[in-house]
Formats: structure tokens, sequence, C-alpha cells
């Protein structure tokens, strides 16, 4: 590996790497693997290798007609370590590594000869190693190859095994179930990523360097790998990473939704838009609600990523048979709010049949676009339903009432609440004017208004919570909109208003350090009482994040210094 | 004097800067609802009451954001041509209102997409052959091409000027903006980025790379160089 005196891009990387544990809350130390890059494969790939150049050479097929494997259905936690033979799509490679039709899957080995990462010309680390590893047995069958004793295993085949065999599997219920021919070539596949940081440099900045894993699985569009500082390259993949005792290609669930993002592709649900009450990100609700949704189909089992996604937590794992509904269970965050989508059709597919259900919704799907709501999905959906069968079309309507895909407000009463203990451990998020751009004049709405109830007579409501946007010392430029027993209504007209009772404006709260408060009183609560609905506004161009909120009822209205709004103007 | 602008510019129907947003004012003040320019509108729920007539069970979904209905699902409109595609244009001119002032004629084919017996024709919205970003129109059809649902994306962008910025020079500012180093530029396209709050003509520029791995968009207006938005594209 080549090292280079040079500061800012590599401690920027090493940052990044950092970053990435982040993201996936992890609380451990990243890339604390061996200094220099290890050649910690791969005999078994020599020796298998050596057995492919002598079939060939002998001039006998490599590969049998109907080539036999072992591998996890699911994962290997809900197989409980037991993997299953199956028939694989015969590979069309000479030598019998794991290239179809319809998938063509390396492995990425912790070695040197990895592609160079490099940042304005300075090399700083590297891509693991790039090879097909995975060759039949003698017998043409695939059968040795095994999942490894050590689960932290960077290079093993059975990952490649996993990928090659799951994807085939989607690839073709899409194709032969649903007729979709849209990913008809070999999806290129690599599995066991990591990436190596040079351990001097890394050094220099007081980080360990090294190889680091990648927490992640990820659909990575043409050209995607730029992002990594890598060469670019002219076909999407889809990559998944090994990262401690994680292997993502293990899980089928993963596999499956992956590629279900690809299917849906950029021309649909990929769009964020204000609605009359607030920001709608339902669209990236529905696209991973989508792609948990026909994973959980695939196996007919409705929990997805329980080995994949258990790693970071228990909550990140989903359960489409577990109710969520619109609004109670909103958060703004899309695979959290996906589960809204996604536990709804899979109640629908309980109770009309798998058949009908996936058919009318990938008819739907097709002619979604990138601003489809729950409401517009469920629309069409119905409609789609009632070309086929009208009783069920109905039953499909009351699931879908049901689970508030029809007829949802975006809004969930005001209460002390926390990230922490919440199901799904998402911030409260206002996006900022930088992400949405300049048309927002009265500043970004929330994703969710708030409503709090108040009893007649009630004197003052303070509010208070811990907010962070980047560069604002925790004083985001938030503005609070209130309207009384009905919503905060966006117009979109005239480049767009918000029509509200009155619009106060939160402090920094006297007592809490790095917490913004406001407390209600006068005008600014129903004398009669009533439901206030509050909309939150960010004027800046950061997005804010909130994660813990404080309500309290207080006897009386309070003198100074609580931030006090009257709303007499 | 910020609140003046922002107030003129309301009165005008025109999208602001982000510079606006940043210093937006922080007192308490009334604000009012405006109404929907009728026309449009009108015309778009008459031709979908035309169409109930003719096919009872059709029906509507409305955005704040459109003057044509989001989605009509339900019909069944007969249709003629020999590609599906003619098919669809067929209906959309026979029914353009439905499109809320935008032209049959500014849909780009994007492509055709086939399962389950359906033909989904969906368009991409162009304004005088410059591409509307992410706006989409999506025609089901029956593999005979009765026509079946509708769904749009599509909003009017009348009145956008092109600006004098060169896209060399939106490159620039969309680095600058994004900051750091290590960005890479994929590519960079020409567009009208419809959002709320207005139209604007500029270039969107993708860049590669950043802190955090991102695929970013950056759309940068042609008028006066000013960052329209900026958001990560990569799915994880």
């Amino acid at each position: 590996m080549s090292r280079f005196v040079t500061k800012r891009p590599v401690f920027w990387w090493i940052r990044a790497a950092a970053a990435c544990c982040i993201v996936a809350s992890i609380a451990v130390a990243c890339g604390t693997e061996p200094t220099q890059p290890p050649a910690q494969s791969t005999a078994d790939a020599a020796g298998t290798d050596a057995v492919a150049d002598a079939a060939v050479d002998a001039g006998k097929p490599v590969v049998a007609e109907a080539p036999k494997a072992k591998v996890y259905f699911h994962d290997p936690t809900t197989d409980q370590l037991t993997t299953a033979q199956v028939t694989l799509v015969r590979p069309t490679t000479a030598d019998g590594t794991l290239t179809g039709p319809y998938a063509s899957v390396k492995n990425c080995l912790n070695e040197k000869g990895g592609q160079t990462m490099a940042s304005l010309g300075y090399a700083f680390g590297a891509l693991c190693k790039e090879v097909a590893t995975v060759v039949p047995d003698a017998d043409g069958h695939y059968l040795s190859i095994k999942p490894p004793t050590d689960m932290s295993d960077p290079n093993d085949g059975f990952a490649e095994l996993m990928m090659y065999h799951h994807v085939n599997q989607i690839h073709a219920y899409f194709k032969n179930v649903h007729g979709l021919t849209e990913l008809d070539h070999p999806l290129p596949a690599l599995v066991n990523v990591n990436l190596w940081y040079d351990p001097e440099i890394a050094k220099t900045h007081g980080l360990a360097g090294g190889w680091t894993g990648y927490p992640n699985a990820a659909f990575m569009p043409p050209k995607g790998f730029k992002a990594f500082q890598l060469p670019e390259r002219d076909k999407g993949h889809i990559i998944f990473g090994q990262y401690e005792k994680t292997d993502f290609s293990y899980d089928a669930t993963v596999i499956y939704h992956e590629y279900t993002h690809a299917m849906v592709g950029t021309t649909r649900l990929s769009g964020l838009f204000a609605d009359a009450h607030g920001l709608n990100n339902q669209p990236g609700a529905m696209n991973e609600g989508f792609a948990d949704y026909f994973a959980a189909a695939m196996i007919e089992y409705p929990i997805i990523g329980t080995y994949g996604l258990a790693f970071a937590g228990a909550h990140r794992v989903r359960d489409l048979s577990v109710m969520r509904k619109c609004p109670d269970d909103l958060t703004g965050q899309v695979h959290a709010d996906g589960r809204i989508f996604s536990s709804a059709l899979w109640a629908i597919r309980k109770k009309v049949g798998s058949q009908l259900t996936d058919h009318v919704i990938l008819r739907a799907l097709l002619t979604f676009t990138n601003h489809t709501s729950f409401e517009a999905a469920a629309k069409l959906i119905i409609a789609e339903a009632e070309k086929l069968d009208s009783t069920k079309a109905g039953q499909m309507e009351l699931l879908l009432k049901k689970y508030g895909l029809i007829g949802c407000l975006r809004g969930k009463e005001l209460k002390t609440w926390s990230k922490n203990n919440s199901p799904d451990k998402t911030d409260f998020q206002v996006e900022g004017g930088g992400k949405l751009g300049g048309g927002y004049k009265f500043g970004v709405p929330a994703y969710l208004q708030w409503r709090l109830p108040v009893k007649q007579g009630t004197q003052a409501v303070r509010i208070r919570w811990h907010a962070e946007s980047s560069g604002t010392f925790n004083n985001p430029n938030l503005t609070l909109a209130l309207q009384f027993n009905a919503p905060v209504t966006i117009s979109g007209i005239d480049g767009g208003k918000v029509f509200a009772h009155a619009t106060v404006v939160p402090e920094p709260d006297k007592n809490k350090s790095k917490w913004q408060s406001i407390t209600l009183a006068g005008k600014c609560i129903p004398y009669q009482g009533g439901n206030v609905w509050m909309l939150l506004l960010n004027h800046s161009l950061k997005d804010v994040r909130i994660d813990e909120i404080e309500v309290d009822v207080l006897p009386t209205v309070p003198q100074s210094g609580e931030n006090l709004a009257l709303c007499n103007k | 004097m910020n609140r003046l602008i922002a107030t003129t510019a309301a009165l005008l129907g025109l999208a602001l800067p982000s510079p606006a947003i940043a210093s937006a004012p922080r007192t308490a003040k009334k604000v009012t609802v405006s109404r929907a320019p009728a026309s449009a509108r009108q015309q778009a729920q008459q031709t979908l009451a035309e169409l109930q007539k003719r096919t009872p069970r059709t029906s509507a979904h409305w955005s704040i954001s459109q003057p044509g209905p989001h989605v009509v699902a339900g019909m069944r409109v007969l249709t003629k041509g020999k590609t599906y595609e003619a098919r669809a244009r067929h209906f959309l001119r026979a029914h353009e209102a439905l499109l809320g002032g935008v032209k049959q004629r500014d849909l780009r084919l994007d492509r055709v997409s086939v399962a389950h017996g359906r033909r989904v024709a969906r368009f991409a919205q162009s304004h005088a052959g410059t591409p509307v970003l992410g706006r989409f129109v999506a025609v089901s059809m029956t593999p005979d091409g009765v026509v079946l649902h509708l769904s749009s994306d599509a909003v009017p962008v009348n009145g956008v000027k092109r600006g004098a910025l060169s896209s060399q020079l939106a490159v620039r500012k969309a680095l600058l903006a994004a900051g750091g180093t290590g960005w890479a530029v994929k590519h960079v396209t020409r567009v009208i980025d419809a959002q709320f709050g207005g139209a604007v003509d500029g270039f969107a520029v993708d860049l590669i790379g950043g802190l955090k791995p991102q695929l970013l968009r950056v759309v940068v207006a042609s008028s006066d160089g000013r960052i329209v938005r900026m958001g990560d594209r990569m799915k994880r």
C-alpha cells in the first residue's frame, strides 16, 4: 500500500469510516484489525481453483447440469445454523464460478490487490480484493462449501453461494410469478465488503486503521462506487458487508430487500413533498415498505432482518405481522414508517390471499410516481382490486383504513417523550431548507404535527425539547404554528402559505442547558379547552433533530423567564 | 426588510432564495390561506366529472401543490394507437385538463412497464425541451389499450426564465456548497426544478463522495447561482 504525506483527505476518509459505524449504531471502535493488509485467505480457494483448472483441462463439464449446494433458507438465526440443500441456477462460466444469467457474484477478500481508494490523488486505503472464489467440487456440485466456523471470517466462500442462490430466487420470483423483466441481466453482487485504511496514516490521526468492516448492505447505482473513492463502474451493484460477526449476505431477507429497491427503481417512490399538513415522506416509506413486503412474501414469513438487522439492536428487526398504523406509529423515518405500509399489506395478504394481494399491489405500484402518498396508493390498490374481486376489494379497503393508509391525519398527541424509550429509537426530525430548497419561505414543516389536549381552565403549558442542529448552538431557528381544534394547514398556491391561529418562537430554556422551550398561555391556548395542533417550522438550512420532549401543565401563568407566548397579536 | 421582501415575493408568487429561510422572522404573527387558481383546477374537475359520468367508479386524489389530480383511478377509456405510448398520448390529448395546465406534448416517454395484465406508459415531464426534475405521468392500461388509471406529478412551469449561468460555474457552486474535498462530478443536467413554492431553471449537479459516502444532487439556479436544494439519493 502506498503511503503519502497528506493530512486532510486521509483524516477525512478515516472519519468517514468512523461515521459509517456511527450510522449503524455500533458502539465499538471500528478498524481495529491487523496493521498490514493480511492474506487471511484462501487456501480453499486456491485449492478449488486447481481442481477447476484440472477439470477444464481434462475437457469434462466442470458444473453439474443441476448443481447442488447447501445454503440457509432464511438466515443462521431462523434456521438455527442448519443449511438446506438447493439446486442452483447453473453458472455459465467455464470454471464454475458464480456468474449466471441473472447474477454475477464476487467475493471481496481482505487481501492486497484491491482497488485503491484515493482522494485528490492521494492513496490512503483500498477496497478488499474482488475475486470469484467459489468453484464446484470434482463432482460438479458445491456441497463442500459450508458456513465458516468463525462467523467473522471476512473471506468465506459461503457468502458468495448465499448471494448467488438468493439473487436468482428473487429474480425468478419477480420474473416468473409477476412477469417483471427489468433486471434481466447478470446483476453484479459483491460480498464480504471491507475497506483497508493505511494504519500509519490513520495513527497520525489517533485512529487504528487496518481492515474496517462495512456495516451495511446497499444497492449501488451505476458508477456509485465513486462514493468510496473507487474507480467508476458502468453497472449497478448490490454490495453486502462483513462487520464483526455479521455477514449481511447470510440473511436472505436483506438480499431480497435490496433487490426490491433495484426493482422499484428511481422513477417511483423517490420523492419528498409538502401536503396540507406538513412534509410528507410517504413515498420513501412505501419504497421501504415494498422492499420489506416482497422480502417477506418471498419466504412466506413476516420477519425481516432476524439476523442481518439484529446486530444493531432488536428494535431494528421488522416484523410485518405486528400492526403499525398511521398516525400512532409515525416517526418521520422511512424504514420505521414503511412498517405501516408493509404491515397493512401483510394483513391484506393474510385476509384475501397472497396471489390476489401481490397481483393487485404490483399493478398499482407500476402506476406510482415519485409523489404518491399512502392515500393515493390506497386509491390505486383498491381500484385494481375492484377489477379482480369486488368483495375482496372491500375487505382490502377496510384494512387500509384500519391501518390508517386512508384518512390519516399526521398528528400525534404531544406528551413527554424520549427517543430512547420509543419503539424505533428515531429522532423527531425537521428537515432544513438545504435539503428541500428555497420554496418553503414559511419554514420547512415537520413530518408530523403535535396535538395537545387542553382542559378547560388551563392556565399555561410549558413545552421543552432537546434539539440538535449543526451550527445553531442548540438553538435552531424553529417556529411553532398553532391552531385550535384542527390541524395547521399549508396551502401550496402562490408560493405556499401556512394557515394558523398564531405562530410562536421557542427560545433557549433558562433552566436546561441545550434545550429550547416555549410556554403557551393567554390566547395561545383555548379558553374552553380542546386540542391545540402544532406544526414545527424550520427556518434554517440544516435539519433539526429532537430526541427528548417534556410537557408540563403549569398551575399559573409564569411572570417571566419561561419564554412566555400569549398570542395577543 | 427581509419580511417585506418575503411578503412582496409571496404576492408575486415567486420562489424565494434559500437565504430568506435562514433569516426568517422569529416573531409571532398570523398568516392566511390563499385560494387555488380557479381555471386549471376547475377544468380538471370538469374533465373528471365527465369521466365519472361515463364510469361512476372513477375516483380522484388531489394534491395541494398541483392543479390537476395526482391520481385518477378506476376509469375505462378506450384509446387508439399502434403502440402503448400512442394510446396513452391519445388519452392524454383528449383529457389534457387532467394534467392541470401541463401539455401532453411536454411529456417524453420514459418507459412502458408490463406486469400482470397491465401496460403502464411512464412519461417524464419537460418544459421547452428541458426536463422537469423528478416529475412523471403514468398511464395504466389493459393489454388492449383501455386506460384505467392516471397518476401524475406534473405541474405547470410557465414563466420560468433561463439564466446565464454556465454549467461549469454551476458545478463550481455545487462543489462549494457540498463542502469538504473528495467529491467527484458524476454528471450535470440542465433541468427545471418545480418544487414547492415555484419553479426554477437550473442545473442538477450529481456529486459522488463526501464524508459519509453519498450520491449528492445539488440543484443550482441558472439565474443567480444560488443553491435551490441539495440532498442524498443513495438508498440504504
